[in-house]
């Protein structure tokens, strides 16, 4: 539809919708009170699942730390508390922000730079998420093994034979999936920046 | 501190601007009435914050763009779910049977524009003025006459290829 054909028609529905009452005061009140208790809805259920998992075995570890009798399997179970505990936190967080973007005061253009600006946040954590998932595919194997079995897998080396090439198989693929979705979203971004760029200069 | 009486009134004598925001920016029904309570939701959330230095109209369209914009962003998952039942109502039903055809043939033409088009479209043909419109979408006035017609080609455009 043209641009001009579209004036008298929305002009038009002004004049009916002057008459119309969409919302009483109770249903106006009654929305705002129980969206409010209703955020925590944005954090999906994987999300919310995966963050459950981690700190479960965050705190499973913590009270065993004791048993982790060696220095590197002790460095090992530091280091997978850090990301047990780190990385959840920091997507949660993340997404937080992305979700609670504080628009009040901006403009739509700033709006849409500051979504593009925490979505690259959000895409970057997942990034390090990556990175960090295979640092806990083999900090973590020493450790269950101690704390699950009471065997030191740093003395006996058998089941690294097949873990390595497995856990790194399994890696390649869980981070080609992983990569897939950083590329759409990042395109999807970029997409946003050029609508604002777009007839600026 | 909030007025919520001060809060209602505001909202209901502006419901029209809400309501046309959301059935351009969302098609489905479930979706429009979930971005018309995220947008009195976020306008209960601003509300104190308001310092009276813009209109009241001025200021629930920037809300109201705003919101629309980030809700329209968010994937589905992520979306808070609508908890209260109310309709939203067609408009020309009863007094033109063909003015919802053509009503819908203009939405449908909004939502084939990109988001910040979108944003622009309305705020043209509720009539603002170029630098009412510069001030809510953050664009200089010369730069919301440039895009505007772009957007007057692009429809046009679209126009021809049906």
């Amino acid at each position: 539809m043209e641009l001009e054909e579209m004036q008298p028609l929305w002009e038009k529905m002004n004049h009916q919708l002057e008459d119309r009452e969409i919302l009483n005061k109770q249903l106006i009140m009654n929305m705002t009170q129980e969206r409010y208790s209703n955020r925590l809805e944005g954090i999906s259920r994987w999300e919310r699942n995966g963050a459950i998992i981690c700190f479960s075995m965050a705190i499973f570890i913590l009270f065993n730390f004791t048993k982790l009798d060696t220095p590197f399997l002790w460095i090992s179970g530091l280091a997978s508390l850090l990301i047990l505990i780190g990385l959840p936190f920091l997507t949660l967080f993340t997404l937080w922000r992305l979700q609670n973007i504080s628009f009040h005061h901006k403009s739509y253009k700033d709006t849409i730079l500051e979504f593009k600006r925490r979505k690259n946040q959000v895409l970057q954590a997942q990034k390090l998420g990556l990175l960090l998932g295979l640092v806990l595919l083999f900090t973590g194997l020493p450790v269950a093994g101690k704390l699950m079995n009471g065997k030191d897998l740093f003395q006996d080396t058998s089941v690294w034979l097949w873990y390595v090439p497995m856990g790194s198989l399994f890696f390649f693929f869980f981070a080609k999936w992983g990569y897939g979705c950083y590329k759409s979203i990042t395109t999807s971004a970029e997409e946003i920046l050029s609508e604002v760029e777009e007839g600026v200069h | 501190m909030r007025n919520s009486e001060e809060f209602v009134q505001w909202i209901r004598a502006n419901e029209g601007i809400i309501y046309k925001i959301t059935r351009a920016y969302e098609s489905h029904p479930e979706n429009q009435k979930d971005l018309y309570q995220e947008i009195v939701y976020q306008l209960w959330k601003a509300y104190p914050k308001f310092r009276r230095e813009a209109k009241v109209s001025t200021w629930i369209y920037r809300i109201a763009l705003n919101t629309s914009l980030t809700y329209k962003k968010q994937s589905q998952k992520r979306r808070a779910k609508t908890l209260q039942e109310f309709e939203l109502p067609e408009i020309g039903e009863e007094s033109d049977p063909f003015q919802k055809d053509r009503l819908q043939q203009l939405y449908q033409s909004i939502q084939q524009l990109n988001l910040v088009e979108k944003g622009l479209i309305l705020l043209y043909l509720e009539g603002k003025s170029y630098a009412e419109m510069g001030e809510i979408m953050g664009f200089t006035p010369t730069n919301v006459g440039t895009r505007l017609a772009r957007i007057r080609k692009k429809l046009s455009n679209l126009v021809k290829q049906k």
